[in-house]
Parts: C-alpha cells; sequence; structure tokens
C-alpha cells in the first residue's frame, strides 16, 4: 500500500485485508472506531469515514448500540479451505464459522449389501452391511450440496434411530468413539446429471465439484466413505502449497 | 425396496470392474447386454450406470461401437507446491510446456485487485499451454511485476520454470502459494488453445506464489480442462 494515499483510504484497505486474510470473519465485531484511532494513532474521524464507505458498500453492517461487524455476505461464494490439519471438517462446521444458515434434508436412509465397490472403499467383506446417508444441504435456505455418505453398518448399529436433519452426523459418529480424523479427500469437476439438477434446482449441466473422501477414526477404521455433489456457484476450494 | 436406486449401485459396480481387471485407455467395456447379465439387472438400469460412468469421466461411449476406458485424470496434490516443469517431471506424465506468449502489460483492475497493485503496474505476462499426450491440457497465464524482475527475458524461460529463473536470476524463491480452485466459463483465447467450444466449463486455479518472507513474487491462472485433472490431498483432525 502507498504511504502517500490518504489516510481513510490506507484504514479501508487494512480492514478490507483483514476481511480477505480471514483475520475478520463474516458476522464477527470489528474493533471500534476509538480503538483503532488508537492503534494507528489517527483521529476517529478519519476511521468513521473509512467505516462509514465500507458500510455504504456494503463490507460492513452497523447495528445501533452495538457495534460494527463485517456483513455475512450472500453473494459471496463459500470458501472451503482445505488443510493438512484443521480442527473443524465438513460443511457444518463450514457453515457455522461463515454464518450461513444450516438445513439438511434426507432423501435416503437405509442399509444396503456393501458389494465389490463399498466393501473395498470401507474395508468390508461384499456381503456386509452399509448405511446409506444421502442428504440435500443447504445454507441459508439455498442447496448447497447432495451428498452420499455411506459407513459400515458395524459401526453405526443404532444410527436410524436418529435423525440427521436435527442431530450432526459428527456429534453422533463422536459420541460412538468413530469420530472421522483422518481424510483422504479428492476432488473432480462434472456437469451436474438430469437427477442432481432437479434436486439441486439448477439447470442441468451445470458444473458441480464431485468432491470425495473417506475418512477413519482414531483407531484406523474407515468410517465413512462421502461423495458430495457441490454446486460450483456457490463454493470455492482454497488451499496452501508448500516447499 | 432399494434405499438408493439401482444405477448408482451398479455404476459403483462396474467401478470397481475397471479397477479390479485394471482396464486401461481405451480398453472396450463388455456390452451394456454382456454387462447386465454379469451384473443380473435390466439392460436399463446398465444403461443409467454407464451414464453416471461417463458424467464422471471414467470411460467414453462412441456410437455402435461401445464404452471405452477414458484417459486416467492427471492428479494434483493439493499441498505440494512444485512449478510446472516440476509437476511434469514427478507426475510420469508425457507432458510438454510450450511457450505462446511473452510480453508487457499493465495492470488492469483484475490483476490490480488480484496482486494488489495500483492500476497500470507494468508486467510481464507469460502465456504457456500444457500438452499431454500431445492435447492440450492447461493454458497457464503467469503474471510478474517488470520492476522487480528487470531484462526478464523469453529465452530465460527455455528448459526453465518461471519459479527457477526467479530463483536463479533474482534469488527470489518461491516458498508458498496461496490457491483456489473455481469454475469459469472458457474466453475465445483459452477455448481456441484448448481447442474447446467457447464457454466451456474450465477449472480456474489462482495462486499467489510468495517468498519466506511474504514477499508475492508471481501470480498465476491456470485453465484447465475438467476431464484431465484430479486434486487430491489429505486432512488431520488437529
Amino acid at each position: 500500500m502507498d504511504y502517500r494515499l490518504p489516510l481513510y483510504l490506507q484504514i479501508k484497505e487494512i480492514i478490507l485485508t483483514q476481511i480477505h486474510e480471514k483475520e475478520l470473519l463474516p458476522g464477527e465485531k470489528i474493533p471500534s472506531e476509538r480503538e483503532m484511532a488508537a492503534i494507528y494513532g489517527i483521529n476517529r474521524m478519519t476511521v468513521k469515514r473509512a467505516v462509514s464507505a465500507l458500510v455504504s458498500e456494503g463490507v460492513l453492517v452497523s447495528v445501533h448500540g452495538k457495534g460494527t461487524f463485517v456483513a455475512t455476505k450472500k453473494a459471496n461464494k463459500l470458501v472451503y479451505r482445505i488443510q493438512s490439519s484443521q480442527k473443524s471438517v465438513g460443511f457444518g462446521a463450514l457453515l457455522r464459522e461463515s454464518g450461513l444458515k444450516q438445513n439438511d434434508k434426507i432423501i435416503a436412509s437405509g442399509r444396503i449389501k456393501a458389494g465389490n465397490y463399498l466393501s473395498k472403499k470401507l474395508n468390508l467383506n461384499k456381503e456386509d452391511d452399509v448405511y446409506v446417508l444421502q442428504r440435500l444441504r443447504f445454507a441459508d435456505d439455498e442447496t448447497l450440496a447432495l451428498e452420499y455418505c455411506y459407513m459400515p453398518f458395524k459401526f453405526v448399529p443404532d444410527i436410524s434411530v436418529y435423525n440427521f436433519e436435527q442431530v450432526s452426523l459428527y456429534a453422533y459418529l463422536e459420541s460412538r468413539n468413530h469420530l472421522p480424523v483422518s481424510f483422504l479427500q479428492s476432488l473432480i469437476i462434472i456437469e451436474s446429471s438430469y437427477s442432481e439438477s432437479k434436486l439441486l434446482q439448477i439447470e442441468k449441466g451445470s458444473p458441480l465439484y464431485l468432491f470425495e473422501y473417506l475418512g477413519s477414526d482414531q483407531e484406523g477404521n474407515t468410517i465413512e466413505y462421502t461423495q458430495s455433489y457441490l454446486r460450483c456457484d456457490k463454493a470455492i476450494f482454497t488451499y496452501y502449497s508448500k516447499k | 425396496m432399494s434405499v438408493l436406486t439401482q444405477d448408482i449401485l451398479i455404476a459403483n459396480e462396474i467401478k470397481f470392474m475397471i479397477e479390479n481387471k485394471n482396464l486401461q485407455y481405451g480398453s472396450r467395456l463388455p456390452s451394456e447386454r454382456e454387462l447386465s447379465t454379469i451384473l443380473g439387472v435390466q439392460r436399463l438400469t446398465v444403461r443409467l450406470a454407464l451414464k453416471i460412468l461417463i458424467q464422471e469421466g471414467l470411460i467414453y461411449k462412441v456410437e455402435r461401437q461401445g464404452y471405452f476406458v477414458a484417459k486416467p485424470r492427471i492428479k494434483d496434490t493439493l499441498y505440494i507446491l512444485q512449478s510446472e516443469t516440476e509437476f511434469l517431471k514427478n507426475s510420469n506424465i508425457n507432458g510438454n510446456l510450450e511457450l505462446v506468449k511473452f510480453h508487457d502489460i499493465v495492470a488492469n483492475k483484475h490483476l490490480s485487485s488480484q496482486m494488489k497493485l495500483p492500476l497500470g503496474t507494468k508486467l510481464f505476462e507469460i502465456i504457456r499451454l500444457l500438452r499431454v499426450d500431445e492435447e492440450p491440457a492447461t493454458v497457464d497465464y503467469a503474471y510478474i511485476e517488470s520492476k522487480k524482475f528487470p531484462d526478464f527475458k523469453e529465452p530465460f524461460l527455455k528448459e526453465r520454470s518461471i519459479f527457477k529463473v526467479l530463483k536463479d536470476k533474482y534469488d527470489d524463491e518461491v516458498k508458498i502459494s496461496n490457491l483456489d480452485i473455481t469454475v469459469i466459463k472458457s474466453s475465445k483465447e483459452v477455448s481456441d488453445l484448448l481447442e474447446i467450444e467457447e464457454g466451456s466449463n474450465v477449472i480456474l486455479q489462482r495462486g499467489l506464489d510468495y517468498t519466506e518472507e511474504k514477499v508475492l513474487v508471481s501470480y498465476s491462472e491456470m485453465i484447465m480442462k475438467p476431464e484431465r485433472f484430479s486434486f487430491v490431498s489429505h486432512t488431520d483432525r488437529s
């Protein structure tokens, strides 16, 4: 940033950078004008000018008597960060962190025979049972993803008791000591078929991310094989590569 | 009653068949009729299952000849930083990188906001085309600031990656890149280079490349053919 720029523009740039770099998250309260004036040793009116500009641009939202917050922009794409190590995993956590309302609709659920393909993925025998959960996932009442989650039935014998429109699947798995802690992921881009388009309420042939992962628990048991068909217009994947 | 529609389960079984028999690119699958006998399901179900595999780019259909195994995707391992040149060497693919254009430009609004540089900053734009097995797979647009890399010349890139030139000639080593992946519609220029229809869905992989000290060295936009790539990664809960 050019130091000769007007101070209020520089403050604006600082706040934008903090939002861009996720130091400030959607819905988070930004420091007060007084605090920022003190940090940068500038006049409070200068800070006010920068903040007002960002409020009128829709980047910040000012709530009377409470302070100024980073806007939770609907138009913005959900940022799916892929890291080698992270605290929370999965859509539920991601949506919560992004300040978006989360909803799931169960399309299908029940037991199937593993067969050749799933038995190989989940380290089972062909004849073993697999529990499948097909969910349509919503963010702020708009469709986000269609997800197929396959789990060895032997690890989740009481799963059909729970309604995963209300209960978090990972919370359930954690309570059974089978929380997936290690994931192998692959991502490809495909075009939506008729049936996916209908469920996701998008045009047939729209681009979708097909994000597949295998999750295993602390003991190394493969707990889930998940295929997530995610709308490309709703999300962006981001990551770091290092030497 | 089945929980999922049969086509999904049958698609999985055919996937297993391809993997298990290690069918290579160009191998022909058993016919719809044969598959229906092998798998004990109706022919319509087989056809729907094959449609899923076509959608995932695992197989392709040739009219009146049948279904064939598609080219394997090129695997891009997300956390490993490597130049295009290193990528070609390490991933064991038959690829070559062709320089399409090397010229001076100034930062427009888009580049200025990506690279956080003032509008009009002088840049070098380096456009390269990656061919894999002779077929265009990726167009790579790379940008570096002219002022920071004076006398950067086209011949530097012969047999060498941009990262390597920056390191060898300017002592700026890229240590970390911040990348993202989205899907866009292909522009005219990209479509011509990739030999696809204008407005096709293509992968956009953007990358900001930094030194150890977090100084921006280069910015790149790779436009990739969706059916040729997969991105793989692993995550552990901390």
